[in-house]
């Protein structure tokens, strides 16, 4: 006697084909951010427009469809129209791929980072597992105020722009120095303190919390004078990697009671690889979730600094940037439509991506669940 | 009516369930049919996987609606008219459900809402049954309680589950499935978790009732020792399949099959002391001889010595303004392992004895008291520090199912510490841990498998190649068969201690159960909330207990 399939949904798209629709929708945009100077340049097959068309009167505002005849005899098509300087817009939007997508990215992965490390550290040592001395202290207190006065002289200059050079020298040095006190100062002193190194971290995370994150943008980017795409992509990346290491803080602090995570402790393998090896991999799973969501709404915040008119800067094309543009002429609809049409549709493949893993990891599908099965 | 009393109340014909994963149907229970009578208690028997707990849940149509199909018919007498529960429909169900048949599950403390009251949970029921009125359910709840032997009723009734014991709270799940006079009852593995004082009293209490009331139960138990004690009628399963049905006694003592006759040997018994336990296929076959055991001799070589170890744990405040409570886990344990030896530590749950494991193995820090590793104090420390001595204490959990990393494969979990220690150069890991794999009774067919791709037994012996693959000189195993079925139960066992004669090593055993260290031990300790009641060799404290406790403790012991 079969009674289960009583019950039947009416009309269903599978979860699976939606998913691959947003994977390849992915791809395109990505191709086409990588191929953009072949895709559309001057006199080329797909779009015969660079997007720094020079000005011309004649060409201003001109609707989808318009077509003009080149210097060397062809007749060459705007399919999307031109916008305020007579530029193609079609080809502003190829792009403007490029600053979505290495903005979503870029941002993304700083937050990553700063997760990873400040969630998996607050998570698997806690408030009682690391101690210190004094002269710990020091050397660590040192090194922090050291970083920080570096960080100010050398890594940001005066226009703006993050030294990459000088800030992974300046990582490298402390790292070095960390490790230098961390292995041998116990050699000679014992350790009588603990660090407090998880309420350390959820109070940064709720002093973070506390600020309004677009007003903190705002601020930041009022006291830059002038902004590039890599400031963009650090202030959103640093300022946004409070929700990623909640749940990575308490991934690890599920994950540091299981049994596995102690028996491995019993084989003596030092923390290091527990928590690279066994741990991240386990959380695999929720960070990959995050990570979707937050390539979407970096997407969106990029997009609104630049309707805003902050944010990066005005030579290069941003889709934010077009829709700011078509603020000036309500007629020209093909500039505001198409750019919020693309920035809808980037956010929309990312949110169904993180949807799909969020429900493919309830159902234990994609990571197995711990244990019984 | 005595006739009308004996009528059949339960009537499962040709029971047939399948289920789905990743569009495979598999049949886990192929061809159960049986018959309750009212006032009988039948017992199921069965190693894991054998069907028997799908075969109940599908009594009471708690099977998920999705990804599983049944034929067959169970019918229920009520009332004097049969349903089949099979095609119940919705609104139905939940008269029959916890008013007519009730279940009690294994793992009473997730059984429990954990946010309400112990006795709102058990008024709860009453409410949802509408059985009594409403201003007398207060007092109904309280004489059940009674009525389920526990004390002082007030402070029951007001607990949240958190605050009761496993054996308390296995009781309150026993009010709830009876208050409402169901006329059938199924226990689902209800002593499973609990430890052998409790189990004996939850199953004292069952029987009681169910006689009182004249109840139907179905008991269902990997441990045949266990029925023997409540039942009248029994039934064994394997791979959804009756092997034996008919009456306790007849079956037990002389059973017609081969499967049947081996689940009842391999059990360990205290009453003999075998070179090696029996274990199902070797039963089936033949090849098993019994051959009793020779105490090992034992140099006088400390290897480990435990002195005044006090552990403690903060408790969370009772009130609202009180202070946190500090209670001592191990309260000044002090005693001495000799090498080779081989020394087991007995308690109830909640006696200390794991935190006395893992406190040795370095994964707690001791609050007071010294721990000396061949005459050499040693701390959690040091043992982080000095990579040999780590390598010489090693330890087998509980739970094979969570204690190996589930997104690594298995060969790569054995080979992980032998790489980082560097115990055989490179070239040779490989050979070396296809050996280890051979050793403990797996091929190298399974070092590509996943964990949840192993059977618990299987994974438990992926954790002690893990273990052995250092090279250690102590291993601890914390309760390691606990969680497996009798018969894998009786090969680890097995293992275990020929692994340990063969690689001359010393072995700390803990368990709940006297009668799994009696078979690998040659000294024992009893533990009694975090204090020592009682050690002394093995033979010694089984034959002659001296202190009160450990003789509760081998009096509970089913099947004796």
């Amino acid at each position: 006697m079969m009674y289960l399939e009583k019950y039947k949904t009416f009309f269903r798209v599978p979860r699976d084909m939606v998913l691959i629709g947003a994977v390849v929708a992915l791809v395109v945009l990505v191709v086409a951010a990588i191929f953009a100077d072949v895709i559309a340049r001057d006199g080329g097959d797909f779009i015969a427009f660079s997007p720094e068309t020079s000005y011309r009167e004649t060409k201003i505002y001109q609707s989808p469809g318009f077509e003009e005849l080149a210097s060397d005899g062809t007749i060459r098509k705007h399919v999307l129209g031109t916008d305020q300087q007579g530029r193609d817009v079609a080809a502003r939007l190829i792009h403007g791929t490029r600053v979505a997508l290495l903005v979503g990215g870029g941002s993304t992965m700083i937050s990553l980072l700063i997760a990873i490390f400040l969630g998996s550290v607050a998570g698997y040592y806690g408030d009682r597992s690391i101690r210190y001395n004094l002269v710990d202290l020091f050397i660590g207190g040192g090194i922090v105020v050291m970083a920080v006065l570096l960080l100010t002289y050398n890594g940001v200059d005066v226009s703006g722009t993050i030294d990459i050079a000088n800030v992974i020298t300046i990582l490298i040095g402390m790292g070095l120095l960390l490790f230098v006190t961390i292995r041998y100062s116990p050699i000679f002193f014992s350790r009588s303190h603990y660090l407090p190194l998880d309420t350390i971290v959820v109070k940064l995370l709720e002093v973070f919390r506390a600020i309004p994150g677009l007003f903190l943008i705002l601020a930041i980017f009022s006291l830059i004078e002038k902004s590039s795409l890599w400031t963009v992509i650090w202030v959103i990346g640093i300022l946004r990697w409070g929700t990623m290491t909640r749940i990575l803080r308490a991934e690890m602090i599920r994950l540091k009671s299981e049994p596995f995570v102690a028996s491995l402790k019993v084989s003596g393998l030092p923390d290091r690889i527990i928590l690279l090896r066994h741990m991240l991999p386990n959380s695999i799973g929720p960070l990959i979730v995050s990570v979707c969501f937050y390539f979407s709404s970096a997407i969106l915040i990029e997009a609104s600094l630049s309707f805003l008119g902050i944010g990066v800067p005005i030579d290069i094309v941003s889709w934010g940037g077009m829709l700011n543009a078509s603020r000036m002429y309500i007629g020209a609809w093909w500039m505001a439509i198409f750019p919020g049409a693309l920035i809808f549709a980037t956010i929309l493949i990312f949110t169904v991506m993180g949807e799909w893993f969020k429900t493919s990891l309830k159902k234990g599908r994609w990571v197995r669940n711990l244990g019984h099965n | 009516m005595k006739e009308t009393d004996l009528t059949k109340i339960l009537e499962v014909e040709h029971l047939q369930i399948s289920f789905e994963h990743n569009g495979v149907w598999s049949e886990v229970v192929r061809d159960i049919s049986f018959e309750l009578k009212k006032g009988q208690s039948l017992g199921v028997v069965g190693e894991s996987g054998s069907g028997k707990t799908v075969a109940s849940l599908s009594i009471l149509n708690l099977l998920p609606s999705s990804g599983s199909k049944s034929s067959g018919r169970i019918s229920v007498q009520i009332d004097g008219q049969s349903i089949d529960m099979l095609e119940l429909e919705d609104p139905m169900i939940y008269e029959i459900r916890g008013k007519r048949i009730s279940m009690v599950f294994q793992e009473p403390s997730s059984r429990l809402n954990p946010v309400r009251k112990c006795g709102d949970q058990v008024k709860e029921v009453l409410e949802v049954h509408n059985i009594g009125l409403p201003s007398e359910r207060r007092d109904m709840v309280r004489s059940y309680l009674k009525k389920v032997a526990l004390e002082d009723i007030d402070r029951i009734y007001n607990a949240y589950p958190y605050e009761l014991s496993g054996g308390q709270l296995q009781r309150i799940n026993i009010a709830i499935a009876l208050i409402t006079k169901p006329d059938i009852i199924i226990c689902d593995e209800p002593t499973t978790g609990l430890d052998v004082t409790t189990q004996a009293e939850i199953l004292a209490l069952l029987d009681t009732i169910v006689k009182a009331e004249n109840m139907a139960m179905l008991f269902i138990s990997h441990d045949l020792d266990v029925v023997a004690s409540i039942c009248d009628s029994i039934v064994v399963v394997k791979d959804g399949i009756i092997i034996e049905y008919g009456h306790l006694p007849a079956v037990f003592h002389r059973p017609k099959e081969a499967y049947t006759r081996a689940l009842l040997a391999c059990k360990p018994r205290l009453d003999e002391n075998q070179y090696a336990l029996p274990t199902i296929s070797a039963v089936i076959d033949g090849s098993y001889k019994r051959q009793l055991r020779n105490k090992k001799s034992i140099i006088s070589d400390r290897i480990l010595e435990v002195r005044d170890l006090t552990v403690s744990f903060w408790v969370g405040r009772s009130g609202f303004l009180s202070k946190d409570r500090k209670i001592n886990a191990i309260d000044g344990i002090s005693f001495s392992v000799n090498r080779g030896s081989a020394l087991g530590i007995v308690g109830a749950s909640g006696s200390g004895k794991s935190t006395l494991a893992h406190c040795i193995a370095g994964l707690i820090r001791p609050d007071a008291g010294t721990l000396e590793w061949a005459n050499r104090p040693y701390d959690q420390e040091k043992l982080k520090r000095d990579t040999s001595l780590r390598r010489s204490i090693q330890m087998i959990f509980q739970d094979p199912y969570s204690s190996l990393d589930p997104i690594m494969t298995v060969g790569k979990a054995v080979e992980e510490p032998i790489r980082y220690h560097h115990i055989v150069p490179g070239e040779e890991r490989l050979k070396y841990v296809e050996d280890l794999f051979e050793k403990v009774g797996l091929s190298r067919s399974h070092m590509n498998r996943m964990p949840h791709e192993l059977s618990g037994g299987q994974r438990q012996r992926v954790c002690i190649a893990r273990a052995l693959g250092v090279r250690p000189e102590l291993l601890i195993c914390d309760e390691s068969v606990t969680a497996l079925d009798v018969s894998v139960q009786a090969q680890i066992l097995n293992l275990l201690d020929q692994l340990s004669a063969e690689l001359e090593l010393t072995v700390i055993f803990i368990s709940h159960d006297l009668s799994v260290v009696y078979q690998i031990c040659d000294e024992v300790i009893v533990l009694q909330s975090g204090q020592i009641v009682e050690r002394g060799s093995i033979d010694q404290v089984i034959g002659h207990p001296q202190d009160p406790y450990t003789r509760q403790l081998i009096r509970s012991i089913p099947g004796l």
